[in-house]
């Protein structure tokens, strides 16, 4: 059984995952600190178009898929707990329940995706338009990533021994799973519900 | 002492149904545009601290994260107030 990451003993707790791969979260994350920040410049410049793209985007979706990943991460979090105590079938239960649940987000955001190009929007409708799919279709790309290295995670909890190894490599899938969720939940007010006042 | 996931879970999903409130016209614009910004810093503290279980120590991570989080913060709500 490997302990959880808690600090209870007032020592100094574990890094939960490969350190390698928090390197790589941390890399992102100022990736994508560098969007947020074109984003606002962008913004400055021409308010009113940023508004007017922004009203046609659907909110719904962006509110159903934030709810999609923030409960596809609850059963990723436990995937990790029943690893910890050795427990395949937990293990597998809820890394499924993980992928079933999140596959949910490529549905919607196909959706959406088709219902902007339908409505002749693309690329080079605005700027805001122009951020908003490179934006998303970064963020897509990394979901499409994180579905796969939840799929490479059920064969290991499968075949693989419930070993602190095994351990460490959910920690650092579900970590990264969870910078997915993570990273979608500052896009989505920033893209969908910032009202100009 | 951990707090339950699906308890973090439902803070998580309160937290977005608030944002979905204030998005509309019951709020001043503005008011509610930075409001939306701080509820999602909280929640990304959160999904950090119980779903990440990133603590301070062993270094540097959490302080990294942390940071970046206050300076995203900054930048999309600075962006907007300047604009």
């Amino acid at each position: 059984m490997v302990q959880d990451n808690l600090n209870q003993t007032g020592q100094a707790s574990r890094l939960p995952g490969d350190s390698g791969v928090w390197t790589f979260i941390i890399a992102d994350m100022a990736a994508f600190a560098m969007f947020f920040l074109v984003f606002a410049l962008g913004r400055m410049e021409a308010p009113d178009i940023y508004e007017l793209s922004r009203q046609k985007l659907d909110p719904n979706l962006g509110l159903l898929n934030t709810l999609i990943l923030l409960t596809s991460s609850l059963f990723m979090v436990r995937a990790v707990d029943a690893a910890r105590i050795a427990d395949r079938a937990g293990t597998m239960r809820n890394l499924v329940l993980t992928l079933l649940i999140g596959s949910g987000f490529a549905i919607t955001k196909v959706a959406e995706y088709s219902a902007k190009i339908d409505a002749g929007i693309g690329l080079t409708t605005s700027e805001f338009f122009m951020y908003y799919f490179a934006f998303t279709g970064i963020h897509f790309l990394h979901f499409a990533i994180g579905v796969g290295a939840l799929l490479m995670m059920l064969v290991k909890a499968r075949r693989d021994a419930m070993d602190e190894r095994f351990v460490q490599w959910i920690e650092s899938v579900g970590c990264y799973w969870h910078l997915v969720d993570l990273l979608w939940i500052m896009l989505f007010p920033m893209l969908y519900l910032m009202r100009a006042g | 002492m951990r707090i339950k996931a699906i308890h973090v879970w439902a803070l998580l999903v309160i937290a977005t149904l608030l944002s979905w409130f204030l998005k509309g016209d019951a709020v001043a614009a503005k008011a509610g545009a930075t409001a939306v910004i701080l509820i999602a810093a909280f929640k990304v503290n959160l999904v950090i601290s119980h779903f990440m279980e990133l603590r301070w120590q062993p270094a540097p991570f959490r302080l990294i994260v942390s940071i970046w989080l206050a300076i995203s913060t900054a930048i999309i709500i600075g962006g907007y107030w300047v604009a």
